[in-house]
């Protein structure tokens, strides 16, 4: 049966959190109803990228994107585009500065700047469909390999391909599979790191959803190569979508003779099994998560020996990161040469960013490397809401840093982002406007590595609780010089320090904070004064009396009641002194009569935040 | 399953993808206004789709669009070519519609008898530039 149009609706998990499954039921029902049963075929994409105008669905052939679309949205699209041929502009997308109708995405600035490699298929085709994998020259890269390279081959190929560990680190990866390749073993294993755990990263989450496919070629491609005929893929069972496509695509895989023994009669054998994690960050460092997937507690080991010699089972055992494994294919089909005059110099190919916080368009984008991050921001992030200023982009998550304005022409790489105190990490991109207090922000990231630490070497386990606490006592207004000096003193030991990753990387957002918001952290100290306005001991609410129309909502919904009206008045009063700074008032207040100023004087000792630690 | 089934594979299924991706011969679009409707639009367009599955075509994709304007001459329906030719007919049935996509569409050779308009876009901009 040939289908006229194709309905693609989004089904990642941004999408189906915002009722991407409700929409499917009534595009169903309705195209039942106007008998396009035989001419509209409806698929269930992986994640299109732009996660924020969730639940997505264009239209095919006609390349219409529609966005935010709600059940009812659906019913009309189906009767006004899919039966009558008229664009439904109620869900299209409006250009933020000119206000004139997107009507495909193509036209949209947030799609226009990307190049797609890594995320080709997702939004594209149906992840849990082998037969689309396929149609889009899913496993010839595999077959090819199989039946026309030598492992050595493959190896040079990624060699010139210069394609470097998507992982954070950044670690060559054909000399990785060269290490792999040469070792000597009993067995030998390839794993995927599938243990994404980064606050605001979703880009692996997103491959393994949106085009399964892709990765488990690309680790078949990596057992002919290194030798190996089994291999793990380690996902968080926090990813249950994920779980569930991957473990779809395997079997599938299974039942067309992809995997399995004897792959395309090549004579070639090669099985994958996931292995789910609990979701503990630390097992995103290789020896940790091989030790998890052993069935031990996930907690991590010297090196050397490396995985590469003795990984699981004492066996040479191949790690590579989600998106690095869907470079692979590409790279095969297209020639290493092809892949490494994309990017720069000492970088090549796309990275992929998961940009959230204080921006427009928040989503997964893929660029170049040496994008700049002006470009990200403005150009495809569609710049700052509500005309604020940029302050601070934080990249690598908890393990990364701050990069300031100053900084915004920076060439999104790996080796500049290390040079300026950050790093690539796995791609989060957390934009930071003038509202927020970077000493709040390192306490926001100090405090997920806090709660992260696997507990098993001191300079992490200790010296992360005795940083937060200064920390702490640095928002609350009572820190002086010496403790400034102590944070610096224990940031540098617990870097030196540390086993592993996690910990090594801990006090980076405290030390790129502390290099270039200096006077913040100063002004915290000396002044006791928050300049954004954001650590509450040092903010706060006044209600102005010019403004106040004695509403009363805010007493309303005061938390300890301490707002009450001015007798004989149109007028309510914030009593300062119990107030606990929630800022509940500012928010319903519906003439902004409710400000919130920074004030000089730490709270009462006794209502410390502190007290909290 | 060897290398040469999987292409085997790969070249059934990328058919159906095409209509996403792929590089199309010509377009097919049809009016669907309420009096294409009611002068039988479905009807033709259902033919359309049923002749190009019969003959193998599937890299040209079908469209509807709003009323072309002809209201007097429906059903009414627009074959554009990859190089921006235009060529649209008129008072359409499925038996005409099923003759259009053997002749036009198949072969290339216009079916003069039910053609009320032609444009051709590519030579127009060719012009406005000189």
């Amino acid at each position: 049966m040939n289908y006229r149009t194709h309905a693609l609706l989004c089904a990642g998990a941004a999408c189906l959190s915002s009722g991407a499954d409700n929409v499917q039921a009534k595009l169903e029902e309705a195209i039942k109803e106007t008998g396009l049963s035989d001419e509209v075929k409806i698929v269930r994409t992986g994640c299109v990228g732009s996660c924020d105008l969730a639940p997505i669905l264009i239209i095919e052939p006609d390349s219409v994107f529609y966005q935010k679309v709600k059940p009812a949205d659906a019913e009309m699209i189906v009767r006004e585009h899919l039966l009558k041929g008229r664009i439904y502009e109620k869900n299209l997308i409006r250009d933020p500065d000119t206000r004139n109708l997107i009507t495909t995405h193509a036209d949209f600035a947030f799609f226009r700047k990307q190049m797609k490699i890594v995320l080709a298929n997702c939004g594209l085709i149906d992840p849990e469909n082998i037969r689309e994998y396929i149609a889009r020259d899913g496993y010839q890269a595999l077959g090819k390999v199989l039946s026309e390279m030598e492992p050595e081959e493959v190896i040079e190929e990624l060699e010139t391909s210069r394609l470097r560990g998507r992982g954070g680190a950044g670690f060559p990866t054909g000399r990785k599979w060269r290490f792999v390749h040469q070792a000597k073993g009993a067995a030998k294993y390839v794993v995927c790191n599938g243990d994404e755990g980064d606050p605001g990263a979703f880009m692996d989450r997103s491959v393994l959803e949106g085009d399964p496919h892709r990765v488990i070629e690309a680790m078949a491609i990596a057992g002919y190569t290194v030798g190996a005929q089994k291999g793990f893929l380690y996902i968080r069972a926090e990813y249950p979508l994920a779980i569930r496509r991957v473990e779809l695509a395997i079997r599938q895989a299974r039942e067309l003779g992809l995997l399995g023994r004897n792959i395309l009669e090549t004579g070639f054998n090669f099985d994958l099994e996931v292995r789910v994690g609990a979701g503990a960050f630390v097992c995103g460092e290789e020896t940790a998560l091989m030790a998890s997937i052993l069935g031990r507690r996930g907690m991590p080991m010297p090196r050397p020996p490396f995985p590469a010699i003795s990984g699981l089972w004492d066996c040479p055992t191949l790690i590579n990161n989600v998106e690095t494994y869907a470079n692979i294919v590409p790279i095969i089909m297209n020639g290493g040469a092809w892949f490494s005059r994309i990017g720069t110099e000492r970088s090549a190919g796309t990275k992929v960013f998961a940009l959230a916080g204080k921006i427009n368009n928040t989503g997964l984008v893929e660029v170049p490397m040496g994008t700049t991050l002006r470009e990200i921001i403005f150009e495809i992030g569609g710049g700052i809401p509500g005309g604020k200023r940029f302050k601070a982009a934080q990249t690598g998550g908890p393990s990364g840093g701050c990069i300031p304005e100053q900084y915004l022409d920076i060439s999104m790489e790996y080796d500049t982002l290390s040079a300026i105190g950050s790093m690539m990490g796995s791609g989060g991109l957390i934009v930071m406007d003038e509202d927020s207090c970077m000493v709040d922000v390192a306490k926001f990231f100090l405090e997920f590595c806090l709660d992260e630490s696997c507990g098993k070497c001191p300079p992490c386990r200790v010296g992360t609780q005795h940083i937060f606490r200064i920390l702490e006592k640095i928002s609350c207004g009572e820190a002086d010089h010496g403790d400034l000096a102590q944070l610096e003193e224990l940031a540098a030991m617990i870097r030196k320090m540390s086993l592993c990753g996690l910990g090594q990387t801990a006090p980076n957002p405290v030390l790129s904070t502390l290099r270039y918001f200096r006077d913040e952290y100063m002004a915290h100290i000396e002044e006791k004064r928050c300049p954004a306005k954001v650590c509450r001991a040092m903010v706060t609410y006044r209600i102005r009396k010019d403004t106040c129309i004695g509403c009363g909502l805010c007493a309303k919904v005061c938390p300890v009641n301490v707002i009450s009206k001015v007798e004989g008045q149109k007028l309510y009063v914030i009593d300062e002194t119990p107030c606990i700074r929630c800022g509940a008032c500012m928010d319903v207040c519906p003439v902004g009569a409710v400000i919130k100023e920074s004030v000089g004087t730490p709270v009462e000792e006794n209502e410390s935040c502190l007290s909290r630690v | 399953m060897d290398i040469n089934d999987l292409k085997k594979m790969r070249d059934q299924a990328k058919r159906d993808l095409e209509l996403r991706s792929g590089e199309h011969s010509h377009k097919i679009t049809i009016s669907m206004g309420t009096i294409g409707i009611a002068a039988g639009a479905r009807e033709v367009m259902k033919a359309v789709i049923d002749e190009l599955a019969k003959r193998d075509i599937d890299n040209v994709p079908v469209t509807i669009t709003g009323s072309l304007g002809f209201d007097d001459q429906e059903v009414v329906m627009r074959v554009e070519s990859a190089d921006g030719e235009q060529v649209t007919y008129a008072r359409l049935d499925p038996e005409k519609a099923r003759l259009i996509v053997r002749k036009h569409i198949e072969n290339g050779e216009r079916v003069r008898e039910f053609i009320v308009g032609m444009a051709d876009h590519s030579a127009k901009k060719e012009e406005s530039k000189s």
